[in-house]
Parts: structure tokens; sequence; C-alpha cells
């Protein structure tokens, strides 16, 4: 077992208002999957993929990674976990403008103190797998959205975490571009072995997922497995 | 980590240059004014140790013996020259007096001096000491004595002539108007032929080169060098020594320029705080973004002070040339305003300065400037490894 969540409960506190985010979700991840968590706006999906990477607390229930408590775990060593465990590509906003593509995608390896050379390399590597090797030295604002994703995702290839957790990733592309983002990542899932967890609302990119998880207004309501 | 803190700096370039530019601007502020300061306490140790020398021989215990054991033989000079070749010595003779006007005497401080001497130039601005006795003006008023009248002197306990009628060659203006009041000076034979023959209550002396405050220590070496060579009842003092005020005013005074520098700084402080908190809140999602893809809040407190510092380090570069530029024609001499160097120079203050920086005082700027940029990185620092990951992310810029 990769990622299990037990009873897993967030209420969003904001002065006396209470938003109910997520109401006790049981989910367990196997390493290998490729599964899509699937709901309207609102239903707690960023919520869920948010608690499983750690970037925030539960209100209520577990969130574990293979042998670890997540939300036991203090604020630097979540930061830890994810940086050696777990990728993220987000809807936009992914990567850090003042960095190359390359230095984009080899961000997390000279977080985990690799040497240049080596993670140059490897992210050379994750930039070509994903057909952005010829535009490896330009800047955010030099690409398209979709690029942008792409070099997003070349990162956590070439971190190769256990878990990538990504939250719409394609919800800022066009129809085109948003089904190539999901079929690459899906070949990466075969052909690499990367575990992905991600959320989407668009019905015609559950096609490629091989298990469905549906959320609406923060409970599993079902799910599906092709 | 420094590239990303080095580029993250530059987006903001207008904010981050002007940043830098009040840094460079407070570092040669401060570096000017130390200059500027050293440039007055040197004018005042000039002008200061050309009216009381740098080193003085006297007798030991000179104020608790009788009149007559505070004079030493003028011979001794041959000794000072002897040990400090090189230096200009000048003897001084002390003696009280009374000094008879038409209608009343007074009691004075009789000086006798080298004509022509470093001495009689600062202390008499001029005044001919050649043809007979120079009264402080208020002492002549007091008398109702002028340039040419003739004045008796009584000096008791006289080892010499005791007494003697002479003409009054000048009147004088001194700064201390206690001193003008009692100051009456001859030539030093004539004060010796008729106190004490022979003798001199100071041998005054001029080190050659020695023209700073700073060069205290060479003062040092040559007192003990010359302490050791004197006969036993003589002792060397230094001016610091003479008039144990002046030097601690000195060190109040820089101390003082050093806090005005410190003031600048924390004002630098909070300019810089304001920068680092601004690009800080344009990029609350970035911070989000850093921290899920694993930053730890230590090494996100450690980006904001690299780019504060970094910051703060391109302006106190900046400052240092700048700064040291004006030094360095501070340096070559100056002359204050007409005005300015007017009233001052009542005060002894010679009408050409020359800028002068220490080692410390330089260090002492960049370590003020390094001390601003870490005290105002931290707080914003703070903030940002304090950031919630999941919150910032959904932070939308209001
Ligand atoms: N920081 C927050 N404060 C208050 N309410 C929030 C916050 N984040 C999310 N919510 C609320 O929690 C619910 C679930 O949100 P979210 O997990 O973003 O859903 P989804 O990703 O499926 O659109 C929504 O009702 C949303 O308004
Ligand atoms: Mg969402």
């Amino acid at each position: 077992m990769l990622v299990r969540t037990q009873n897993l409960a967030k209420i969003y506190r904001q002065g006396k208002v209470e938003t109910p985010a997520l109401r006790g979700v049981d989910l367990a991840v196997e390493a290998g999957e490729f599964t899509a968590v699937a709901g309207p706006s609102g239903s707690g999906k960023s919520t869920l993929l948010h608690l499983i990477g750690g970037l925030d607390l539960p209100s209520e229930g577990e969130v574990w990674l293979e042998a670890t408590r997540v939300d036991r775990l203090s604020r630097a060593e979540r930061a830890r976990l994810r940086l050696y465990k777990i990728g993220f590509v987000f809807q936009a906003y992914n990567l850090i403008p003042v960095l190359t593509a390359l230095e984009n995608a080899a961000f997390v390896l000279e977080l985990r103190g690799m040497p240049p050379r080596e993670r140059n390399r490897r992210a050379h590597e994750a930039l070509q797998a994903l057909g952005m090797a010829e535009l490896a030295n330009r800047r955010p604002s030099e690409l398209s959205g979709g690029q942008q994703q792409r070099v997003a995702v070349a990162r956590a290839l070439a971190a190769r975490p256990r878990l990538v957790l990504a939250d719409e990733p394609t919800a800022n592309l066009d129809k085109k571009t948003g089904l190539r983002l999901i079929e690459t990542m899906r070949r990466l899932n075969r052909e690499a072995g990367m575990t992905f967890v991600f959320a989407t609302h668009d019905p015609r990119l559950l096609e490629h997922a091989r298990r469905v998880v549906w959320l609406e207004d923060g409970r599993v309501v079902g799910e599906e497995r092709r | 980590m420094i590239a990303l803190a080095w580029r993250n700096l530059w987006r903001a370039r207008a904010r981050s240059l002007l940043t830098a530019g009040v840094v460079a601007l407070v570092v040669a502020l401060g570096l000017a004014l130390l200059s500027f300061t050293w440039a007055a306490v040197n004018g005042y140790f000039a002008t200061f140790t050309a009216r009381i020398g740098h080193l003085v021989v006297r007798v030991e215990n000179y104020e608790k013996r009788p009149l007559v054991e505070r004079v030493f033989p003028a011979g001794t000079r041959a000794e000072v020259l002897r040990v400090l070749p090189g230096a200009g010595v000048e003897g001084r003779l002390l003696w009280p007096a009374l000094v008879a006007g038409e209608r009343r005497s007074e009691p004075a401080l009789l000086t006798g001096l080298e004509p022509g001497g470093r001495l009689a130039r600062s202390l008499l601005k001029g005044a001919p000491l050649e043809g007979g006795a120079v009264l402080g003006r208020a002492l002549a008023v007091r008398l109702q004595k002028r340039p040419g009248d003739l004045v008796y002197l009584y000096l008791p306990e006289a080892l010499g002539e005791g007494s003697g009628l002479l003409p009054v060659a000048a009147t004088v203006e001194l700064l201390e108007k206690n001193e003008e009041r009692a100051f009456l000076a001859l030539p030093l034979a004539t004060a010796s032929r008729l106190a004490a023959p022979g003798m001199v209550s100071e041998l005054v002396i001029f080190l050659p080169g020695v023209v700073r405050f700073s060069q205290q220590a060479r003062l040092e070496l040559a007192q003990r060098r010359l302490s050791a060579a004197l006969p036993g009842g003589l002792e060397v003092l230094r001016w610091d020594q003479t008039v144990p005020g002046l030097s601690g005013m000195v060190r109040v005074f820089h101390r003082m320029m050093l806090l005005f520098v410190g003031i600048f700084f924390l004002l630098a402080a909070l300019i810089l705080l304001n920068t680092v908190y601004l690009s800080l809140s344009e990029r609350v999602r970035e911070f989000g973004l850093l921290s899920a893809l694993g930053m730890t809040p230590g090494r996100v407190f450690l980006l904001v002070y690299l780019e504060t510092l970094m910051l703060t380090l391109v302006g106190a570069l900046l400052g240092l040339l700048l700064g040291g530029a004006i030094h360095l024609r501070l340096a070559r001499g100056f002359a204050l305003p007409p005005e300015v160097a007017e009233s001052y120079a009542e005060f002894g203050l010679p009408p050409v300065l020359y800028g002068e920086l220490h080692r410390q005082d330089v260090l002492l700027v960049l370590l003020f400037a390094l001390a601003a940029a870490l005290l105002a990185a931290f707080w914003p620092a703070f903030l940002a490894a304090r950031l919630e990951p999941a919150r910032a992310l959904r932070y939308v810029a209001a």
C-alpha cells in the first residue's frame, strides 16, 4: 500500500464560518496506479490531494504514506517527505519564473543536493521524454501553458518520487493539449512505473484513468476500475 | 539557491536598485562623515599640540612642589635631542608674578617663551615678543597699560633678579578669558634672568611628522624612550596627559558620529524591510510552490535572508566606491566655507582639513550595513517560512 487515508475530514474555519471540505474519506492507492479523483468543483478534490501531500493537516483522520503517518509530521518533516517522495503538478503557476525550463526540471534534485552535472543530465532526459528538450533554456514566460505543464511533469519525472499528485493539471489547457498531457502522464505511468493520482472534473480525461474515485460534497460516492 | 536568490532580486529591478541605492548612499554618507570627523579631530589635534606640544618634560609631582623646585636646568634639552633627534624642543618658564600698574597691581603668571618659537607663534598670534612683555588684553585693561608703557614686575621666591621694569610690547586676546586676565609673556632669556637663571619649567617637544590623533603609538614610544634616558626627578608627559579631558572628548565625539551613522542605518533597515516585505507579498503563491516541492521552512528562511544580504551587499559595494571617492577627495585637503571656518577658527580649527578613515571605521560601517540587513530580513523571512503551503497555493493577490 502506497497511500492510505482513514476517516479523513477537513473543516475550513474562517472566523465563525465553518466549511466542511472532506467528511470521512477512506482511500487506498497502490504503487503503480493511475487514479483520477473526479467530482464537481468544490467537492474537495484539492483538499484531498493537499492532505495526502502534507501541504495541510486534516481536522480528523489519518494519512499514511507507506509506513509514515503524514499528519503527525512537523512542517519541516512534511517538506522533506515531499522532497524525496512526492511530486506535485498544479493547475497553473507550477514553475519558478526566474529559472529556465531545465533549471525548473532540475529544481527538486537541486534541493536534494545533487551535483549540477548529474541533476542537469537527469532533468534533460526528463525534458526529452516530454518532447521539451529544445526549449530547455526558455523561461516559463516564454513557454505556452501546455509547455509549462510539461516542464512540471518533467520535474516530477526527473525526481522519480513514489507518488505524483496532479491537481487539475489540464484545466488551463485547450482540449487537445490537455489530452496529450494526460496521455504522456499515462505513458510515464506505464513505462517508468510512476504512480499518479490526479484530480479533474473533465469527463473526457477520465477515459484515460485506470481507476476513478468519485467525490461529492467531501464524500466518496463511487469508484470505478478499468 | 544562490542563483535563485540573485535572480529573484532583479525581478523588481527598479525597486531593488532603489533600495541598493539607499544602502549605498548610507554607506557612502557614513564613510564621508567619519572621514570628516577625523579631519576635524586632526585639525584640533594639530592646533592643541601646537600650543602644548606632543610631549612635555617637567619635574615630577610638579604641582606639589615649592616654586624653587619646579624648575630644572635648560641644558636637559641636549639630552632630549640625543634621544629624539629632529624633534623641536622649546623651553618654557612659568613663575607667579605681581604686575604693578598706575593705581593697582594684579597677580599674573609670567610665561617665558622662546621668541620665534612655535609656542610663541601659536600663543601670541604674531604679537612681537622681542620688544618686551606681551600682556593679556584683559590684564592690560585692568592695569590701564598700552603698548609702549612700562610695567613693574615682582617675582616672589625668585632665584634670579626677582624684579624688573619692562616695556609692554603688545597685548593679546586668548580663548580662555581667565587665562587672559593673568597672562604675561616674556622672552625666555629675560624671564629666566628674573626668575631662575639657566632653568626652565618645561621642555615642550614637537615630534616631526606627528600630525594626526591616531599617531598616539609613536608618542607613547617616544615617551618611553625619553623617560628611560632622562635623569631621575623628571617626568615625560604626553599631551593627553597634560590636558586629560581632551582625548576623552575626541573619543566621545567619534562615538557620537558613529551613533549618527548607526541611526542612518536604522532608517536604511526600514527601507530594506519594506522592499523585502513587498517582494514577499507578491510571491506568496510561489513560496507555496517552493514548499510543495519540498523546500523546508529553514531553507525558505535562508532564501529570504540571502536575497536581502545580496541586495545589501550590492548597495554596500556601491557605497564603498562612492564613499571611498568622497574620502579620497577629503583626504587631499578641504576648506570649510569661510563663514563656518571663521566661527570655528576661534576654537582652533585650522583653515585646511584632511580627511582620514581608519580600517575599523570602514569595517564598522560595513558591519552596520550587515546588521541592518539581518534586522530587516528577519520578520519577512520568518513570515515566509511560516506560510501554510496549502493556503499560500490558493492565495490570490488582493
Ligand atoms: N482555505 C479555505 N478556506 C475556506 N474554505 C475553503 C478553503 N479552501 C477550500 N475551501 C472550501 O472547501 C471546499 C472544497 O474545496 P476544494 O478542495 O478546493 O474543492 P475542489 O478542488 O474539488 O474544487 C469548497 O467548498 C471550498 O470553498
Ligand atoms: Mg480544486
